[in-house]
């Protein structure tokens, strides 16, 4: 061991979990089990109050400590070698930590290969907290022409550089009230895809209340991914997901979800959950959208609308929402222990992340594979940000604006310092820009007024996966392995 | 010659029963049947070594050849593996229509039976073993393997009677000659009772733990027993007491388990120097078994001698017998069938199957009708 | 790693990139003899001998009673469930065998 050796105890995140000591490594998402010689030198380090990452712990300090032991079992040639495991992962330095500069976004490395169509700014409901800037009513409805949808999917390929496989989404307002210019793109699509001898995957999210059998058929025959948007049983989904006569809609949409339900073939069908004042009970909603329903997933996303809407989570409903995301994760828990996926999908995703490993520079794919493309042929980070007041990153004529997109990516990827010591960063990596957008009116302000509630749900998945791992770590590789992180 | 009515009647009358005469009784005769990757089940006039009538498969999807073959006891109805193992039918041998139809995948549930049924021995009842797998919307959910109870009467839209559980890898189902047990073929000979699937006991064959010797690999997909009611396999076996490069490090020998009396046997014949495939027993002469692949051997197996092997024109994954024990019947494979002389080996005919189509893993069976 | 054990996928790739490469401890299996060649082979190439004596004569007529039920699980198309028209129309393997195309996944 050299003289002395710093400890960069922002570079880890160690956890105690029924016994086990975990240490999850933040530059790379690596995640460890500590053995009881681990164990006690972390703990010899993370004890003494001067040994920081300008304070180092000298090699006199070690041997002190050591010979201190002596008889209890810990060997010198134990501590050494783990010593040596931390200095693998740079947790011990033999240099002072300092915070790493955030990695250069290389536009180059990361080619197109999603684009949203929001293929009209008209939807048929009027759901009280749409994000939507520019929503209008069916009548009055920006519709994307033809023309400019076959330019998007033209510069997708352009821009997919060598990529074997590219999506394409489609959102609105509400995406079948444009029906035509989908069936027109879908077509288009495949053959220009067939040409370049590329795999096109189509996915759309829809309020469902517009299928009918013949529609929902050449979805079928086309594979596409579908969401549905559905907010839970009647009493919560009709609060705030009301149709342009401000009527509930849950009659139409779940009529028309289980018709979807029982028809389709292709792919598993998934339920969007916007979670709303007032209306988020996470458990109950999963119940009824995956067990009486039968959906085979559901995902939740709180509103993201600006900072005085009444739809808005109050600061104690978010905190009863992140406690019932826990209680349906314990449920979920105990289903894939028994070998079963009950289909919640947000911790069914953190699972995937933390099982691969994933670290996120940035919160999200908006920018870097995946663009929108809006009714005027302009291209924005994603979706929520069509026809939105942030100004756009180019346009299907003049193509992708790279420089201020890579900008933009950069000031994105360089946390402020709150974010650059939290743990959770390299998976939270700031929060959905949107999300800070509607809130703070800047897309790069880190969505602060969940972030303890956030470290404590990635603590709550960590627990969770370690403890699948232990007892079914057959899950992971039947549903979990499958899934696109 | 006389005019008169009754003359001529009477010449008639005799001339009609002269022609009855030489007609006789309508007689039986040996049928092989056979199935082919174009997805035809064709029937082979032993006598005339001819193919005599040829069915498409009805309701049948093309692209992987139909399997097993069992013919009723009664020799009225072939019944096929088919339909990318998700379909038992039964042929009408006269009119080549269906008229029993297990569909073996439901909405949800694909079943396939890999090669294991059997028809029992009064005609009535199909067991069919399955080997299923649920297909949810995000994975595939593999379910236990069993076998099903079919009442073969019950029609094109037959449903199972009952059914019980079955282990898995089973590659063939045989009904004793009395009905009472049925044999599935998996790593070790399983016995069951058909009517409560009851495991009876088993024979040994994975699991025979013989000194000095491993495991038998064997492969036994091939219902080569209408002559003999014998079920017979070769296998091959490493000897664990010799170095692997040892001449008689590995010996292949036959293995037989006669449907009537319930009673194993199995002998090494030689130092293995030549792949077999089936092999079926001579029911005149019962210690003598032909076995086949790309050459034809005569074995006695009760010895465990080779007694006679001749190099085919081509392979044939099946051989079997006449039932007066002097004619083999080779098929399988290729698009050929071919007649041997059981004692001599000599080959004495080959016939070609219709369109050239080869015949993969279809089993060729010996009938009267 | 000495006292630190992976738990995911990323951990492991940090502990293989470091691990020196392990001397690796190769066993062939007993040639099996029966069905003429073992399910890891190329195709039906090589039978167990090493030659192709063995193999099925001609090798065509191998072709779809090995395919068909699968016998080998990677070096065709898998006709009973994935690629179910593989060789429809083309009946006689010695024959036909240059009208056989590869499969690409969907």
């Amino acid at each position: 061991m050299p003289g002395a050796l710093y400890l960069d105890s922002g570079s880890f995140h160690d956890i105690h979990l029924g016994g086990r000591r975990v240490l999850f490594h933040l530059p790379t998402s690596a995640l460890f089990e500590l053995d009881s010689v681990g164990e006690e030198v972390l703990d010899f380090l993370k004890a003494r109050p001067y040994v920081t990452s300008v304070t180092p712990v000298t090699a006199a300090e070690m041997r002190e400590w050591i010979s201190a032991r002596s008889g209890t079992g810990l060997s010198p040639a134990q501590v050494a070698e783990t010593v040596e495991d931390l200095r693998d992962l740079a947790i011990l330095r033999e240099d002072p930590a300092r915070v790493t500069p955030a990695p250069a976004i290389e536009l180059a490395d990361h080619p197109l290969n999603t684009l949203v169509l929001s293929v009209s700014s008209g939807c048929n409901l009027a759901c009280g907290y749409c994000y939507k800037e520019d929503l209008t009513t069916p009548g009055g409805a920006r519709k994307m022409v033809a023309e400019t949808a076959r330019r998007g999917v033209d510069l997708l390929l352009a821009e997919s550089a060598k990529r074997a496989e590219v999506n394409l989404a489609f959102l609105g307002g509400e995406p079948l009230t444009n029906l035509p210019l989908i069936r027109g793109i879908v077509d288009y699509a495949e053959a220009r895809c067939a040409t370049a001898g590329k795999q096109v995957n189509f996915t759309i999210t829809t309020n469902a209340t517009l299928l009918n059998e013949e529609i929902i058929d050449f979805l079928d025959g086309h594979r596409f991914g579908i969401s549905i948007s559905i907010d839970g049983p009647k009493e919560i989904h009709d609060r705030r997901r009301r149709t342009l006569t401000d009527q509930g809609s849950y009659d139409l949409v779940a009529a028309k979800a289980r018709m979807l339900l029982a028809r389709y073939r292709s792919r598993p069908v998934g339920a969007r959950v916007t979670l709303s004042a007032g209306g988020a009970d996470v458990v109950a909603i999963h119940s009824h959208l995956k067990d009486e329903m039968g959906f085979f997933e559901v995902g939740f996303a709180p509103v993201t609308t600006s900072q005085d809407h009444q739809a808005n989570l109050s600061p104690a409903e978010l905190a009863e929402v992140f406690a019932g995301l826990k209680t349906l994760g314990r449920r979920y828990l105990a289903a894939a222990i028994a070998g079963r996926n009950i289909g919640f999908a947000n911790l069914h995703q953190m699972l995937a992340e933390l099982h691969a490993g994933s670290r996120k520079a940035l919160p999200c794919g908006a920018g870097v594979g995946l663009l929108a493309l809006d009714g005027q042929g302009e291209l924005q980070l994603c979706h929520r940000f069509a026809g939105s007041a942030l100004p756009a990153f180019g346009n299907v004529m003049d193509g992708i604006a790279k420089d201020r997109l890579r900008h933009f990516l950069a000031a994105a990827a360089d946390l402020p310092d709150g974010c650059a010591v939290c743990r959770i960063r390299n998976l939270c990596a700031g929060g959905c820009y949107h999300e800070s957008y509607a809130r703070y009116g800047d897309a790069l302000a880190p969505t602060r007024h969940y972030c303890e509630l956030m470290r404590e749900w990635v603590d709550f998945g960590l627990a969770g996966y370690v403890e699948l791992l232990d007892k079914n770590p057959g899950f992971f590789k039947q549903h979990i392995g499958t899934r696109r992180t | 010659m006389s005019n008169t009515p009754c003359a001529c009647l009477r010449r008639i009358t005799v001339a009609a029963l002269a022609i009855c005469a030489a007609a006789g009784p309508a007689s039986a005769k040996d049928y092989l049947v056979t199935a082919l990757h174009s997805n035809k089940l064709v029937f082979i006039d032993v006598a005339a070594r001819k193919v005599d009538k040829v069915y498409p498969l009805p309701r049948s999807r093309p692209g992987n050849t139909p399997g097993t073959l069992v013919v009723s006891p009664d020799g009225k109805t072939v019944y096929v593996l088919h339909n990318h193992w998700e379909t038992v039918s039964g042929i009408d041998v006269d009119s080549g229509k269906e008229v029993f139809r297990a569909d073996l995948s439901t909405s949800d549930t694909r079943g396939k039976c890999t090669f294991a049924f059997d028809v029992s021995p009064d005609g009535k009842e199909v067991a069919i073993y399955i080997d299923p797998v649920k297909i949810l919307s995000g994975e595939y959910r593999v379910l236990d393997t069993y076998v099903a109870i079919y009442d073969a009467t019950a029609g094109l839209s037959a449903k199972p009677l009952r059914s019980f559980p079955a282990p898995r890898r089973t590659t063939l189902l045989a009904y004793s000659t009395d009905g009472s047990r049925l044999y599935a073929m998996s790593w070790d000979a399983v016995i069951m009772d058909p009517k409560t699937g009851d495991v009876l006991g088993k024979h040994p064959i994975r699991h025979w733990a013989r000194k000095n010797l491993g495991e038998p690999d064997a492969l036994a997909v091939w219902p080569l027993w209408d002559a003999s009611k014998i079920l017979s396999f070769p296998y091959v076996v490493a000897r664990t007491d010799r170095k692997p490069e040892a001449p008689d490090a590995m010996k292949s020998g036959i293995y037989t388990l006669d449907l009537a009396t319930d009673k194993i046997a199995y002998k090494e014949f030689e130092n293995t120097s030549v792949v077999l495939f089936s092999s079926t027993v001579n029911p005149v002469k019962r210690n003598e078994v032909y076995t086949v692949y790309s050459t034809l051997s005569r074995v006695d197996a009760r010895q465990g001698k080779l007694l006679k092997r001749v190099d085919l024109e081509q392979t044939f994954y099946n051989v079997n017998v006449s039932r007066d024990g002097k004619e083999l019947y080779l098929g399988g494979a290729g698009p050929l069938v071919a007649f041997y002389d059981a004692s001599s080996l000599k080959h004495l005919q080959t016939i070609r199957m219709p369109g050239d189509s080869d015949q993969a893993t279809a089993s060729m069976r010996l009938f009267s009708h | 790693m000495n006292h630190m054990k992976p738990l995911n996928k990323k951990a492991a790739a940090l502990v293989q990139a470091q691990a020196a490469p392990a001397a690796g401890q190769v066993v062939t299996m007993a040639a099996a003899a029966v069905g003429c060649t073992t399910v890891f082979d190329p195709g039906w190439e090589v039978d167990a001998f090493g030659g192709v004596a063995g193999l099925c004569q001609p090798m065509e007529a191998d072709l779809y009673g090995c395919a068909d039920p699968c016998w080998w699980p990677v070096q065709v198309p898998d006709t009973l469930n994935t690629y179910t028209d593989w060789g429809v129309g083309n009946d006689n393997a010695a024959r036909d065998w240059r009208a056989l195309q590869a499969v690409f996944p969907k």
